[in-house]
């Protein structure tokens, strides 16, 4: 019995042999074909980004190793002279510091101050939640520059709350919260904060009311459940958001222009100088290839946070 | 681990939800003794889960009392009650691993470490899963998930132990499984148990006494075989098991839950029945498909029901009009004068096959008949 099955398996087995890479070779040109397919649905949006993105960079690139001549003409040449330039000049150090404390400020600002809404917007279970989200995000339907003039008109030194402070003789001189910092990142976070808004919604789908349910049945008060489950389950929407405004936020130029005043010096607004103004473009372009440096290294900095956050 | 028996007593528990006319929870009372398994069983939509989250405190009852040990716990909040509750979705928290899950009560308790890895050990080896306990709850299967849920719930000791739906994400077989483990830790803590499904048979086979809830009313509070054998109303003679319903004309009661019952279809019998039936109006005879023996009209052989030959009860002739095989049994649905159609269920035999068209005579036993009044 067990013998006659030997002698039927091995006859079977090799014609299984001979037939066996017959199948798996299809299998491995499909696997391939539909990888190229999927690789080809890519190129427009790769040539699109090509034109748009990676060209002008390098381009960009190209111009910040040129040097700006004395006579104010263009040399074309290859050096790092600007990139000395900018790095050596405490001014630009100032610049850059300051363009990070005011993106860290918009940043944080925007997330505590979104945090809440987008909390309740995803938990709510009221028949109007599709007209809430679409509310909270209806300031992007107004421009920028719109809303920045609005601001001037409520925070200027003729603006809504001085007018009504110098008439209750609260103070007796306008406070100053326009053409400073302050004006540029109160107006920057009410600018940004739909985005946040958006980017945290999308990131707390972890969170779930039966998991915030089960932590209070299992002894825990309103604040651990808050700071032991809904708070970690949210963390991702956290830092998206936070990345969001930041990255919107340093790269933002007509705001902090006009709330500023020229007096609030960031890397956008000194870009826009020297290129428009100076006309040295090979230092307005290193002072932009700076700016991208920044960008990356806090994406670099929120990838590592998620990954983080995922695994533990 | 052990378990405080605690006893519950639910006093004209109430919830009508904001903007409903009638209450998903219909002052209800019940009253589950220490170390009891009670399963709450109905169709969905039946207030099942708002009592559940009621005596958890995740919800605020419109009226009544949640005492638990003699002590009125509305108005007490979830995390101040101590009991411990197996969610349907598991709602293991994903940032956690499968031992933070299980500790996560404990550090609430403010126990120390040393004590809380021990409990957790201990609680993870009693559902078979120590060797997992530093996976995340998504690299789990569903029954281990499941168990992670009820080690998690279990390892506070709580008062209560409160489930709902917990099989329903599980395969039929890994089910079966769970029910007996479930079962078998919850009387060997001997934790008092409420368990919410709309499963008959998880019901049945698990719980010391079943609660059938209809429309937000407890229709029936009584062990498994009582509410099999003597259902209380005609819609918990439906949905526990199946059932024929014989319409009576004539109702006399004898007391102490005995009657003699006229129907067209069987003359008139002895039987009992629930107590307090007045009027025929409504009121119908349950006889289970099983429990009916059948034979070909003509053969000379006693009809069988359940391999006992039947004591000379009333027989009604028929025809076969369908029959499923579902290989134990063959379901007949038979035609019989008055019009109606009768269900029999028979235990599949080696060479005989009713088949549709079969002209049969049907064999009814008094005692298997049970009265239930208009409800
Ligand atoms: N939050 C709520 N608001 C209004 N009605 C609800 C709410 N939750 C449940 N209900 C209603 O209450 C009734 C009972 O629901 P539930 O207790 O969930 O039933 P079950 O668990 O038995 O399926 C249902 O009719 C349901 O529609
Ligand atoms: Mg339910």
């Amino acid at each position: 019995m067990s013998a006659a099955k030997t002698t039927q398996g091995t006859p079977g087995a090799a014609p299984g042999d001979t037939s066996r890479p017959a199948p798996l070779l299809p299998g491995r040109g499909n696997r391939s074909r539909t990888r190229w397919e999927l690789l080809a649905l890519l190129i427009p949006g790769l040539i699109g980004l090509l034109l748009a993105f990676i060209l002008p960079v390098l381009a960009m690139f190209r111009m910040s190793l040129n040097e700006h001549g004395t006579a104010g003409a263009l040399v074309e040449t290859i050096s790092i002279a600007s990139y000395q330039a900018v790095l050596s000049d405490p001014f630009y150090w100032q610049v850059i510091w300051n363009t990070l404390v005011m993106g860290f400020g918009c940043a944080l600002a925007a997330v505590v101050l979104s945090y809440p809404l987008a909390l309740f917007l995803v938990r709510t279970t009221s028949k109007w939640k599709g007209v809430l989200i679409a509310l909270a995000i209806a300031p992007l339907l107004t421009s920028a520059v719109a809303r920045t003039f609005g601001w001037i008109a409520i925070l200027g030194d003729q603006g809504m709350i001085n007018s009504v402070l110098l008439a209750l003789g609260v103070v007796e001189t306008p406070l100053r919260m326009n053409n400073n910092m302050f004006g540029s990142t109160v107006a920057l976070v009410e600018i940004l904060m739909p985005y946040s808004i958006l980017a945290m919604i999308s990131g707390f789908g972890r969170l779930n009311p039966a998991l915030e349910e089960a932590a209070g049945s299992l002894g825990a008060s309103k604040f651990k459940v808050f700071t032991k489950v809904t708070l970690p389950l949210t963390l991702p929407g956290i830092f998206t958001g936070f990345l969001l405004v930041f990255v919107l936020a340093i790269s933002a130029f007509v705001t902090p222009r006009l709330m500023g005043g020229g007096r609030v010096f960031i890397l956008a607004t000194e870009i826009y100088n020297e290129a428009t103004q100076t006309l040295n473009w090979p230092l307005a372009s290193a002072l932009a290839m700076i700016l991208l440096v920044v960008f990356g290294l806090f994406i670099l900095l929120y990838q590592r946070a998620v990954k983080r956050i995922d695994q533990g | 681990m052990s378990s405080a028996q605690a006893h519950l007593e639910l006093r004209g528990l109430n919830k009508t939800y904001p903007n409903t006319e009638s209450p998903a929870v219909d002052s209800i009372d019940l009253n589950v003794a220490e170390g009891e398994l009670v399963a709450l069983l109905g169709p969905s939509g039946c207030g099942k889960t708002t009592t559940l989250r009621m005596v958890a405190g995740l919800l605020d009852p419109s009226a009544g009392e949640i005492v638990v040990n003699g002590k009125d716990l509305v108005g007490t909040p979830v995390h101040k009650r101590g009991m411990g509750m197996v969610f349907q979705s598991y709602a293991l928290f994903p940032h956690m691993t499968v031992a933070e899950n299980v500790g996560f009560g404990l550090q609430m308790r403010k126990l120390p470490r040393k004590e809380v890895k021990d409990r957790v050990q201990e609680a993870l080896a009693m559902v078979q899963l120590d060797h997992l306990a530093q996976r995340r709850p998504a690299a789990l299967s569903g029954g281990q998930q499941q168990r992670v849920a009820l080690a998690r719930a279990l390892v506070v000791e709580p008062t209560l132990l409160l489930l709902d739906e917990p099989l329903s994400n599980l395969d039929a077989k890994l089910r079966e499984a769970m029910r007996r483990e479930i079962k078998q830790i919850q009387q060997r803590l001997g934790t008092t148990t409420l368990f919410v499904t709309h499963d008959q048979d998880e019901a049945l086979d698990m719980a010391d006494k079943i609660a059938i809830m209809h429309n937000g009313v407890i229709a029936q509070y009584a062990p498994p075989e009582e509410i099999f054998d003597r259902p209380a109303t005609r819609f918990v003679a439906t949905f526990v098991g199946k059932a024929n319903f014989i319409e009576a004309t004539e109702v006399v009661g004898r007391g102490g839950g005995r009657y003699r019952v006229s129907s067209d279809l069987l003359g008139t019998l002895e039987v009992e029945g629930v107590e307090g039936i007045e009027a025929a109006e409504d009121a119908a005879l349950v006889v289970r498909p099983h429990r009916l023996g059948v034979r070909r009209r003509g053969e000379s052989s006693a009809p069988q029901i359940g391999g006992e030959i039947v004591p000379g009860g009333p027989v009604v002739p028929g025809r076969v009009v369908d029959s499923a095989y579902t290989g134990n049994v063959r379901s007949l649905v038979v035609d019989v004068p008055d019009g109606q159609q009768i269900m029999i269920d028979e235990l599949t035999v080696r060479d005989r096959a009713l088949a549709i068209g079969d002209e049969v005579e049907i064999a009814f036993d008094p005692d298997d008949a049970f009265l239930v009044g208009s409800r």
